[in-house]
C-alpha cells in the first residue's frame, strides 16, 4: 500500500499538520521577535538567528537519534545538513555588523549568509541522490563530508578571504550576492520539483512540510535581494529573518514526523493490517480473541467471545466479568492458568463450559503471555473457540447408547431406584422400588417423596433433598409401604443428568433384616458379656474352693499320706485348675469377633514385636532361635487379636519342640497381589498329616497332656481370629518329628470392606 | 514381722466363709498375728465401721480392710464408695481381694480409692504368697508408724 493512498489529504494543505496551539505559539514567538526591532535591530537579528539555529540543531538531534527509524534517506541527509547550516548561521549572527567580534572586516555576515544558504539549497538537492537507493547512509561519512565542506566555506571567508564580497560600503549589496540569492532560489525550486517528482517516497505530510519549507526559503531569499542596508530596520530584511524561522520549523516538523510520529503510526498501521487479516480468519473459524493488557488492566474481547458468553458487546468487561460466566471449576482452572502465565508459565489450553447447565456451551480456551524486550509479561492474550456443536453431536450419540444402558441398569438393579426432581416428585422408578413400596409404577410417578418417607419431618426432608443434590450421600431412613408397614432402608443418593435435567438418583436398600440382625447381635453381645463375667467369677469361686481345700487337706494330713495318696490329691487339684484355664480360654474364644471396637490400621510388624515381648521368657527358656524376615504390611484389623494370633502360633512353635533339638523358628511375611502371606515354620514335633483337619477345632489335642501342657483351644482361637479378618489359615507337616509350618493369608487392600464389617460386629 | 502386734486390726469383708477361712489360714501360715475380724455382709461391715469411729468396745477401728467385690446384698464397690465418703474412715487402706480379674473391676476399684487389688488364686500356695505381699505392703509399714507414735 502506498503512503499517499493511506492518507487522503491534499498535497498542499491539511489543517491537521499543525495544531491551533502550535500556530498561536508560533505567531506569538514571531511577534515577540518582531517587537525587539523597536528596541534594537541587532537584538532582533540575534533573536531570530538564535531561534532558527535552535531549530536547526534540534533537527539534527532528532535526525541523528532516530537514525534507525527514519526510513527516508533524504530526510536523514537534510537533517544532518542542518547542523552545519546552523553552525554557519551562528557565524553569520556573530559576525553581524555591530557585534564587534570580528574586528578586521565588518561584512562577514552576508558572506556567511550566502554560504549557509548555498549549503542549504545544495543539500536539499543532493539529498535526492540518496533517496530510494535503499542503502543505509553512513552517519560518520556524512558528518565528515559536511565538516570538510563547512571548513572550506568558513576558511574561504575568514582565512583565505577568497569568498567574494557581498556588501560594499556605499554601494550596498554586491551583484555577487544578488546573483547568489537568485541561484539559491533556483536551486531550491529545482529541489522542489525533484521533491514533487519523487513524492511516492514521502509521506504526504512530510512532502507538504518540505515543500512549504522550500517555498518559504525561496520567498525569504527574494526578500534578501530587495533590502538596501544591513543593520537598518529594513522591512524586507525583517520579513526574511522571520520567514527563515518558519522554513526551519517546517523542516523540523518533517523530521519529527518521519523520525518519531511516523514510525509509531507505521507500527500501528502494520498491526492494524495484521489485525484485519486475523479478524477475517477468526470470523471464518469462529475463533474469538481475548486480551488483557497488564499495565492498564484493560481487557479486550472480540465479538465471538462475547457472543459465546452471551454478553452484549456495548460495554467494557474485565477478565472476571467474562470468566465468571464459566462453571465454577472451569473458573478456577482458568484463573490458575492465567496466574501461571503471569509468572512466566507456558501457554495453556482448556476445555471450558458455561456455568448454566441448561445451555450446552463448550469452548476451547487458549492463552499465552506476550513479553517486552526485558522479558516482562505485558499482555496475556488468547483465543476462544466455540465447540458446542461438536459437543452436542457427541452428546446426542452417546445419549442414544446411554439410554439403553440406563434402562438396563434401572431394571436390573437390586436396589429400589427412584429418580426425584428438586421438589421430590418422582421422575422415574424401577420395578424393584415398586415392589418395595407396594405401589404400581403409574401410582408412584404421581407421588412425592414426602408421601412414603416415614422418618424425616417435612422441613428436614426438604433440607435432605437439597443436600443430596449438592453432594453424594449415603443415609438411613424409613419408607412407608402402601399397606402402612414401615421398612428400614439405606439410601445412596447422587445428582445426575437425566434427559438433560438434573435429577436425584436414589437407590433404596431394604435393611430391615440387617437392622434386626444388628439388634440381635447387640443383645447377644450384651448377654455374652454378662455370661462371661458370670463364668469368670461365679464358676471360678467353687473351683477355687475345690482346689484350695484339697490342697489344704493334703497339707493338714501331711505325714499320714503316702506318695500314692498324695498323687490322688494332686490329680484332683490339677483337674480343678485345668477347668479354670479352659474356662478362661473358652471365654477368650467366644470374645473373638465380638469386640465393640472397629478395625483400625495395624502395623503388623508392630503387633508381632508386641507378641514377642510376651513370648520372650518362653523363648529364652527353650533357647529358641527366631528369625523374622520379609515385608510387613499395615492392614485394617483388630490389634489385640493379631497379637494373640502371633502369640499362639509362635508360642506353639516354641512349646512343641523336641527335647534336645536346637529350636529354630522362622517367621516370614510377604505381600503378594493384595494378600498378606505369613508363614511360621518350626523344626518341632510336627503333625501327623492325617490329623491335620482336627487341628483347628476346639479342645482338640494331638499331643498328650503329660508331654505338652495346654487347653486345646489355641489353634481354634487362631482360626477364629483369621476368619474374623476374612483370611485363611492352614497347616503343613511332613509328619511327626519333622517340624510344621503354619500359613496365614489375609487380604490387604480390602481394608474398607473389613472396616465396615468391623463396625457391624 | 515376726513379732506382730495383736493390736493391728484387719477387717475382712467376704460373703464366702470358705474363702475367709483360707485368708485367715494364709495369715497364720505367714506367722502374722493380727486382730482378724471377718464380716460376711456389706451392711454389717458399715455398721461395724460406724461403731468403730465411736471407739466402741466391740469394734476396734481397723488398720486395714480386705474387701471382696462380688457380694450379694451390697457389692464391694458400693461399700468401698461409702467408706471413702466418710472422712473418719477414708484414711483406712482398703485392699481388694476378688475372684475377678476383669479389667473393669480393677479400674473401678482403683478409681474409687482402693489401695491395692489382688486376684484370689486357685492355688493355696499362691494365696499364701499373696497374703504375704499384702502384709509387706500394708501391715508392716503401718505397724511401725503405730509403734513410733507410742500406741498401746
Amino acid at each position: 500500500m502506498t503512503q499517499s493512498s493511506s492518507t487522503p489529504s491534499s498535497l498542499f494543505f491539511d489543517r491537521h499538520d499543525f495544531t491551533w496551539s502550535e500556530v498561536i505559539i508560533g505567531l506569538l514567538v514571531l511577534l515577540a521577535v518582531h517587537l525587539t526591532t523597536y528596541y534594537n535591530y541587532l537584538l532582533f537579528h540575534n533573536f531570530s538567528e538564535l531561534f532558527s539555529v535552535i531549530i536547526a540543531i534540534t533537527i539534527f538531534i532528532i535526525a541523528i537519534n532516530c537514525w534507525k527509524s527514519i526510513q527516508n534517506q533524504y530526510v536523514l541527509f537534510v537533517g544532518v545538513a542542518y547542523l552545519f547550516i546552523g553552525f554557519i548561521d551562528v557565524m553569520h549572527a556573530l559576525s553581524y555588523k555591530g557585534m564587534g567580534i570580528f574586528k578586521d572586516y565588518d561584512y562577514y555576515a552576508p558572506q556567511f549568509w550566502i554560504a549557509a544558504r548555498t549549503m542549504e539549497s545544495i543539500s536539499m538537492v543532493i539529498g535526492f541522490y540518496f533517496l530510494g537507493t535503499g542503502k543505509k547512509l553512513s552517519k560518520n561519512w556524512l558528518m565528515i563530508m559536511f565538516l570538510i565542506a563547512t571548513t572550506l566555506l568558513v576558511s574561504s571567508i575568514t582565512y583565505f578571504k577568497t569568498f567574494p564580497e557581498c556588501f560594499v560600503v556605499g554601494q550596498g549589496l554586491t551583484p555577487f550576492k544578488k546573483i547568489m540569492e537568485y541561484l539559491i532560489s533556483g536551486t531550491l525550486l529545482v529541489s522542489l520539483v525533484m521533491l514533487l517528482k519523487r513524492k511516492q517516497f514521502f509521506d504526504v505530510r512530510v512532502l507538504r512540510l518540505i515543500a512549504w519549507s522550500i517555498v518559504t526559503t525561496v520567498i525569504m531569499e527574494m526578500c534578501f535581494t530587495q533590502y538596501k542596508l544591513v543593520g537598518m530596520n529594513d522591512a524586507m530584511n525583517q520579513i526574511g529573518h522571520l520567514l527563515k524561522i518558519v522554513s526551519f520549523y517546517f523542516i523540523y516538523k518533517a523530521v519529527v514526523v518521519t523520525g518519531l510520529t511516523d514510525p509509531i503510526n507505521l507500527l500501528f498501521r502494520r498491526l492494524k493490517d495484521n489485525e484485519a487479516d486475523l479478524l477475517q480468519a477468526q470470523q471464518l473459524a469462529r475463533l474469538g480473541r481475548w486480551e488483557w493488557i497488564l499495565a492498564t488492566n484493560e481487557c479486550l474481547f472480540s465479538k465471538e467471545v462475547l457472543q459465546f458468553f452471551e454478553l452484549p458487546d456495548n460495554t467494557r468487561y474485565s477478565l472476571n466479568d467474562v470468566f465468571a460466566r464459566l462453571q465454577s471449576d472451569d473458573q478456577i482452572a482458568v484463573q490458575a492458568a492465567i496466574q501461571r502465565l503471569q509468572q512466566g508459565g507456558a501457554p495453556f489450553e482448556l476445555k471450558v463450559r458455561i456455568s448454566d447447565p441448561e445451555r450446552h456451551r463448550f469452548a476451547q480456551l487458549r492463552g499465552a503471555a506476550m513479553r517486552d524486550d526485558l522479558g516482562q509479561v505485558i499482555r496475556i492474550a488468547g483465543t476462544l473457540q466455540d465447540i458446542s456443536d461438536e459437543h452436542r453431536l457427541q452428546d446426542a450419540l452417546s445419549a442414544a447408547q446411554d439410554k439403553e444402558k440406563f434402562e438396563l441398569l434401572l431394571q436390573t438393579a437390586g436396589d429400589g431406584i427412584h429418580l426425584l426432581d428438586a421438589e421430590g416428585n418422582v421422575v422415574e422408578v424401577n420395578d424393584m422400588f415398586c415392589n418395595m413400596l407396594g405401589y404400581s409404577r403409574d401410582e408412584l410417578l404421581k407421588m412425592n417423596v414426602a408421601q412414603w418417607d416415614a422418618n424425616f419431618l417435612p422441613e428436614a426432608l426438604r433440607e435432605k433433598l437439597k443436600e443430596n443434590f449438592s453432594q453424594r450421600n449415603l443415609f438411613e431412613t424409613q419408607h412407608r409401604r402402601k399397606n402402612g408397614a414401615i421398612i428400614d432402608v439405606e439410601i445412596s443418593a447422587k445428582a445426575i443428568q437425566y434427559g438433560g435435567v438434573p435429577v436425584l438418583w436414589n437407590a433404596s436398600r431394604d435393611i430391615t433384616e440387617r437392622k434386626h440382625a444388628e439388634e440381635r447381635m447387640r443383645r447377644t453381645n450384651a448377654e455374652l458379656e454378662q455370661f462371661s463375667y458370670a463364668v469368670s467369677h461365679d464358676m471360678r469361686q467353687p473351683l477355687r474352693m475345690v482346689s484350695s481345700y484339697l490342697q489344704l487337706l493334703e497339707m493338714e494330713l501331711g505325714e499320714t499320706l503316702d506318695d500314692e495318696k498324695r498323687s490322688y490329691f494332686n490329680y484332683a487339684v490339677d483337674g480343678a485348675k485345668r477347668i479354670d484355664r479352659m474356662l478362661e480360654a473358652l471365654l477368650d474364644y467366644s470374645r473373638i469377633g465380638r469386640s465393640a471396637d472397629p478395625f483400625i490400621l495395624v502395623d503388623c510388624r508392630g503387633a508381632l514385636d508386641e507378641s514377642m515381648r510376651f513370648l520372650q521368657p518362653a523363648i529364652l527358656e527353650a533357647g529358641a532361635e527366631v528369625n523374622i524376615a520379609g515385608e510387613w504390611p499395615t492392614i485394617f484389623a483388630s490389634r489385640d487379636e493379631l497379637v494373640r494370633l502371633f502369640q499362639n502360633l509362635i508360642g506353639n512353635a516354641v512349646k512343641y519342640r523336641i527335647a534336645g533339638r536346637e529350636v529354630k523358628i522362622s517367621v516370614i511375611s510377604k505381600v503378594d497381589r493384595g494378600e498378606w502371606q505369613l508363614s511360621i515354620e518350626d523344626n518341632g514335633v510336627g503333625i501327623n498329616p492325617e490329623q491335620i483337619n482336627r487341628l483347628f477345632k476346639v479342645f482338640q489335642r494331638l499331643q498328650t497332656r503329660d508331654e505338652y501342657e495346654g487347653t486345646g483351644i489355641g489353634l481354634a482361637l487362631c482360626r477364629k481370629i483369621i476368619e474374623h479378618h476374612h483370611g485363611e489359615i492352614s497347616a503343613k507337616s511332613d509328619g511327626e518329628g519333622k517340624g510344621s509350618q503354619f500359613c496365614v493369608r489375609l487380604p490387604v487392600n480390602q481394608a474398607a470392606d473389613a472396616s465396615a464389617q468391623g463396625f457391624v460386629a | 514381722m515376726n513379732k506382730p502386734s495383736p493390736s493391728f486390726v484387719v477387717l475382712l469383708v467376704e460373703d464366702e466363709s470358705s474363702d475367709a477361712v483360707l485368708v485367715r489360714w494364709a495369715f497364720n501360715k505367714n506367722q502374722i498375728q493380727v486382730d482378724f475380724r471377718h464380716l460376711t455382709d456389706g451392711y454389717d461391715a458399715l455398721d461395724f465401721l460406724q461403731r468403730a469411729t465411736l471407739t466402741h468396745q466391740d469394734a476396734p477401728r481397723p488398720d486395714l480392710i480386705l474387701l471382696d467385690l462380688n457380694m450379694p446384698s451390697m457389692s464391694g464397690l458400693e461399700l468401698l464408695t461409702k467408706i471413702k465418703m466418710l472422712p473418719v474412715l477414708a484414711s483406712i487402706p482398703v485392699v481388694i481381694l476378688s475372684t475377678s480379674y476383669a479389667m473393669p473391676d480393677v479400674l473401678a476399684s482403683r478409681n474409687l480409692g482402693a489401695a491395692d487389688y489382688f486376684t484370689k488364686p486357685m492355688d493355696i500356695h499362691q494365696l499364701v504368697d499373696t497374703i504375704r505381699i499384702v502384709c509387706e505392703r500394708w501391715v508392716a509399714p503401718q505397724l511401725l508408724i503405730k509403734q513410733a507414735s507410742g500406741g498401746e
